[in-house]
């Protein structure tokens, strides 16, 4: 599986939960620039990343996704 | 030695013109220097107390860093915080301490060495630091100060001490380590600053202030009406007061070159209690945003809305909690973590409405409530004790005693039209202001226009402005 596929695959994530079918990712894409993205619904985010790729990030790991791209990275780091 | 007396201005002064004589190397030796005749001016043993918390960070920061084995890292940072959580609930709660002690030691004599001890200033505001620069080492996010000088300095700045903001190391630790030459431009925008918070703090803060003590001590004697009017304005004496401090700390700390963070954001235009929060006390709420929040969410992720809902609730209740021990202080943030919870459960009731009565009116019902449930919840805030908050909020109504007159809550008619123009005039500045910086811009402007504004606002302040009250409300925090 490539970066591009992971960005996809996690853009569909954040349409689910953010309820929007205009989320545009990048691998910049941080707190901010995706509407309705916030702390109140990161961390949900998150839990659906993991069912969806059948990971499990640790604590630490959880916390250090800075942006899009570093949630690819540690997607792809565990797939692997 | 308060922001408002004379002995700080002198202090002040004398320390500007000494800061930007001497070298740059020496700027910062300077500032700590000021900062420990600052802190201990009040009290040696409150500045004993501040370098003892800072030394111990700073060393024990350094002491995270150095461990490679990760089972001993946990244990130093879990320690670290640990010692500095316990410190600070014993000086904060120093009353139960002695009944805890007495209790278990019955027989040691440690009535009077406890009862001797006095809740040292700022000690929730830099423990909270200290806490946060430990956690941003433990995650190595920010790298352990050596330099003792501006670490000390990053803990004890005199212009932040006392009630904050509450500054990151990755922002206040590397603003210090840069030069800061002396910029004219800086320096006359440090001191607009300053006197706008003057203004808030004398012509609003202090004008509401006197009259709100006495509601507040005497809430079985008030009209249902006396209640409710000093419940609608005590959140805008609390503004006035705390955000005109922020800004005479914040403007004190630019005419040394030293921005530091911003705490308040207009936040009586917000429409959900959640946005309140990103708005008011904007240090305090993303420190526990980030250092308690975050972490609690990574724990509870799997637990889908509730493991939000359960996050919020409790970071709330130490937010609250953060105040001062007490029930009264953990309702306070119980209620705003269960507001939030109800808007994140229930958002589409604001949609709907906007669909009810257009964009415009929406906005202004939303805003409305969003104020008048803060204000009801700075009840168990103010008051202390749960059964006072409740007999208060039981009590609130438009009956009077004898006139319509009451609703003034004791303010004569000429202060309530100077405190109702300032604050209107306060509320368009901000407005404006947040589309552009309007200090910035009058310096656009020519100097009679300039000096006109400030010879007419040096006039306001001194004409209309109340300098009985040298405190500042979060100076008990």
């Amino acid at each position: 599986m490539t970066k591009e596929d992971v960005l996809i695959q996690i853009q569909d994530i954040f349409k689910l939960v953010l309820k929007k079918v205009d989320v545009a990712l990048t691998e910049h894409s941080t707190f901010g620039d995706v509407a309705g993205w916030d702390s109140l619904n990161h961390m949900i985010i998150m839990s659906e990343i993991e069912k969806h790729f059948k990971i499990k990030f640790n604590f630490r790991e959880v916390l250090k996704l800075k942006n899009i791209g570093d949630v690819c990275n540690a997607v792809l780091a565990k797939i692997e | 030695m308060l922001f408002l007396s004379l002995n700080f201005w002198i202090l002040f002064c004398l320390c500007f013109i000494a800061y930007y004589a001497l070298k740059a190397k020496y700027q910062n030796a300077l500032l700590l220097f000021v900062s420990c005749i600052f802190i201990g001016y009040y009290q040696l043993s409150f500045l004993i107390t501040a370098v003892i918390i800072s030394l111990f960070t700073y060393f024990w920061a350094q002491l995270i860093e150095k461990t490679s084995n990760e089972k001993r890292t946990n244990i130093l940072y879990i320690g670290g915080l640990l010692l500095l959580v316990l410190i600070w609930i014993a000086f904060r709660n120093a009353t139960t301490t002695e009944g805890i002690v007495q209790t278990l030691f019955p027989f040691l004599k440690t009535n009077a060495a406890v009862q001797s001890i006095v809740f040292p200033l700022g000690i929730s505001f830099y423990t909270f630091q200290a806490i946060g620069y430990l956690t941003d080492v433990y995650w190595k996010e920010q790298e352990a100060e050596r330099n003792p000088v501006n670490f000390l300095l990053f803990m004890l700045f005199f212009m932040k001490f006392l009630s904050g903001p509450i500054e990151r190391a990755g922002d206040l630790l590397v603003r210090l380590k840069e030069d800061k030459p002396f910029r004219y431009q800086s320096i006359v925008y440090g001191m607009k600053l300053i006197f706008l918070g003057l203004f808030k703090k004398l012509v609003i803060a202090n004008r509401i202030e006197p009259h709100t003590d006495l509601m507040f001590g005497s809430i079985h004697q008030l009209s249902g009406l006396q209640l409710l009017m000093t419940c609608l304005i005590y959140p805008i004496e609390l503004y006035a007061d705390f955000s005109g401090y922020t800004d005479i700390a914040i403007g004190g700390a630019r005419m040394f070159g030293i921005q530091l963070s911003p705490n308040f954001n207009r936040p009586f235009s917000a429409r959900t209690t959640t946005e309140f929060w990103r708005r008011w006390h904007m240090s305090l709420s993303f420190w526990v945003r980030d250092y308690l929040y975050v972490p609690l969410t990574a724990f509870t992720r799997g637990w889908g809305k509730w493991g939000i809902y359960s996050s919020l609730i409790l970071t709330f209740v130490v937010l609250g909690v953060w105040h001062g021990v007490g029930w009264s202080f953990a309702i306070y943030g119980l209620i705003q973590g269960l507001l939030i919870c109800w808007e994140v459960k229930f958002s589409f009731f604001r949609k709907n409405l906007k669909k009810v009565v257009g964009e415009f009116g929406a906005n202004a019902l939303l805003i409305l409530r969003t104020y008048l449930l803060f204000a009801l919840s700075l009840i168990f805030f103010r008051m202390g004790s749960i059964s006072d908050a409740f007999y208060y909020l039981r009590n609130i109504s438009f009956t009077v005693h004898d006139s319509w007159k009451e609703m003034n809550i004791g303010i004569t008619d000429h202060y309530c039209l100077v405190i109702g123009l300032s604050l209107l005039a306060l509320f368009i500045f901000e407005y404006f202001n947040a589309k552009r910086d309007l200090l910035e811009a009058l310096e656009q402007q020519p100097a009679w226009v300039r000096w006109s504004i400030y010879y007419l606002l040096i006039f306001a302040l001194f004409s209309m402005g109340s300098f009985e009250a040298e405190s500042f409300i979060y100076l008990q925090f």
